[in-house]
């Protein structure tokens, strides 16, 4: 394991990658993103304004409600005293989804955010890699940055990095009942031997795991859920990782992706059993 | 149905018998100490204006060619529809001007009323599968 | 409240969760979902898939029942782009049919038979409902 402590620890160079790799991972959606200090000048206007210069490409829209800031902390606070608060909203902040013709490909931008999503829509789509999922974001992330200088609101200052995989465990592909999470989770005992808490009604479970160095974080969350599109049963597993950058330079912020998503890479790799690694078509 | 007089047609004879046409979305198979069961819905006939054909004027293949595959057979006297409840639906049919096979079965009261569950069960009730 | 909840902030692909899914309702949701994508005249009679908004009002109906793994659910679609909840447990169902113009109407069945039917109207109607159905 010395070799991956080295590789999680350090950006890795494209050539030394040894991530484990599958051929049909469950992964259904990977979101790759900034959070940035609020451009006090950035307006619905200027969502427009961008949405027009990239409408050749995202061609859809959809507006929904912003997201609130998430920051890595690792200095422990006081509680602050319980304030309360009136702020004067002078106009109403949205997040903007932006979005291709197939609906694969989606740009998230708000005032203080700014995210990549792939995801699958029919089902049969192939999870495209990071190594093509990164340069698009990174396409689309200077793309915007530009657009920024253009408009004079000045350059964003990246606060947080952030890279999600959301993976889609369907009922019937390893795992028929709660009971039978522990083929599919390391660290999960079966309940077979039990003699009264057998067949949970729902379980939910919550890992965080602090990134050597106090890089970041990475949060595991496991809920059953029920995927709108098609109406499958499904436990999700989703891996987030999160963390302040070295620097804004672009190198570092892309480093940085680079490094969350090793780690949810090789965690989710620690985190399930060789046994769905298998049914997973594990290669590496 | 345009140009249609939301009376009852008595060319349509309580004896005569009706077909309507239950698409797989209805169908259930129930299984009970191995054997097999093809049960209905009464949400087969939940519906405005329900839509029925003669089964002395059409063939059972003609009858299901516009529904989708699986579709089945509910088979019922017309009396099950014209008998007041609970014995019946309490409705009205009405032929379709346009084609002699076709028919609307309808609230006696109200015939451009959705039917109701009770009317629904009593035509599920009283069914034959076909 | 919101019947389908993204399950983390920046996701996009839609999932249904919530702190406590029977296999009732993890049946009957899952029904709900599949219906959405039913084709034009998937009926024969013309009918629409039932609507987005349709479905979230039986998704968040189905979540009100307190119905556990004892009782058998099912979705159905209904011409004209309603949907029913079927409820059944021994000899007794419960069927809650919603509509596009936005009325539900209940249907009690005992051993096939109709014992009552009306609109429903109220969160405490259907408690009465599920007293009745258990």
């Amino acid at each position: 394991m010395g070799d991956t402590l080295h590789t999680l620890e350090n950006p890795v160079r494209k050539e030394e990658r040894s991530l484990p790799l599958y051929d049909s991972p469950p992964v259904i959606e990977t979101v790759l993103g900034f959070q940035f200090l609020p451009i006090d000048r950035f307006s619905l206007l200027h969502l427009g304004l961008f949405w027009s210069s990239v409408k050749q490409d995202y061609p859809k829209f959809q507006i929904k409600p912003p997201l609130n800031p998430i920051v890595e902390q690792f200095e422990y606070l006081k509680v602050p005293a319980q304030v309360l608060e009136l702020d004067l909203v002078k106009e109403p902040e949205v997040r903007c989804w932006l979005i291709d013709q197939r609906e694969n490909h989606l740009v998230q931008i708000q005032k203080d955010r700014f995210h990549f999503n792939w995801k699958k829509v029919t089902g049969d789509e192939i999870y495209p890699k990071y190594d093509t999922c990164r340069p698009r974001f990174r396409r689309e992330w200077e793309r915007f940055s530009q657009f920024l200088v253009d408009e004079k609101l000045g350059s964003a200052q990246v606060t947080q990095c952030e890279v999600t995989y959301v993976n889609h465990l369907e009922m019937g592909l390893g795992w028929n009942s709660y009971s039978e999470l522990h083929k599919v989770f390391t660290g999960l005992a079966s309940m077979s031997d039990r003699k009264l808490l057998r067949e949970p009604e729902h379980l939910s479970l919550n890992y965080v795991y602090v990134i050597p160095g106090k890089k970041g974080r990475l949060h595991i969350d496991v809920r059953p859920g029920i995927r709108r599109e098609g109406g499958t049963q499904i436990i999700q597993l989703q891996m987030t990782a999160r963390g302040k950058p070295a620097s804004n330079q672009l190198d570092d912020l892309l480093g940085w992706l680079d490094l969350g998503h090793e780690w949810i890479v090789n965690g989710f790799t620690d985190f399930t059993t060789q046994y769905m690694h298998t049914i997973w078509g594990r290669k590496l | 149905m345009p140009d249609v007089q939301y009376v009852d047609s008595p060319e349509v004879q309580n004896s005569e018998i009706l077909w309507r046409i239950v698409p797989p979305n209805y169908i259930q198979i129930v299984s009970d100490s191995g054997t097999s069961t093809i049960r209905i819905s009464e949400g087969a006939f939940v519906t405005r204006e329900m839509s029925v054909f003669r089964a002395s004027r059409i063939t059972k293949d003609d009858a299901l060619r516009r529904f989708p595959p699986g579709s089945i057979v509910a088979a019922f006297p017309a009396s099950l529809a014209r008998d007041l409840p609970p014995a019946g639906a309490g409705c009205i049919l009405v032929l379709d001007p346009a084609d002699s096979s076709h028919v609307l079965v309808c609230d006696k009261d109200n015939p451009h009323k959705r039917l109701k569950g009770s009317q629904a069960n009593t035509f599920r009730r009283g069914a034959t599968l076909v | 409240m919101s019947s389908v909840a993204y399950a983390h902030e920046a996701q996009s692909v839609e999932v249904f969760t919530a702190p406590r899914l029977t296999h009732f309702h993890r049946e009957v949701i899952s029904q709900l979902f599949k219906k959405q994508n039913m084709d034009q005249n998937w009926d024969g009679y013309g009918s629409s898939p039932p609507s987005r908004e349709l479905i979230d009002r039986a998704v968040n109906l189905t979540i009100m029942l307190n119905f556990d793994e004892t009782t058998q659910g099912q979705a159905l679609a209904l011409e004209g782009g309603g949907v029913q909840i079927e409820c059944s447990k021994g000899n007794r169902e419960l069927h809650f049919s919603l509509f596009p113009e936005g009325t539900v109407e209940y249907l009690k069945l005992e051993q096939g038979h109709t014992v009552d039917e009306g609109p429903v109207y109220s969160t405490s109607q259907v408690r009465d409902l599920e007293l009745w159905f258990d």
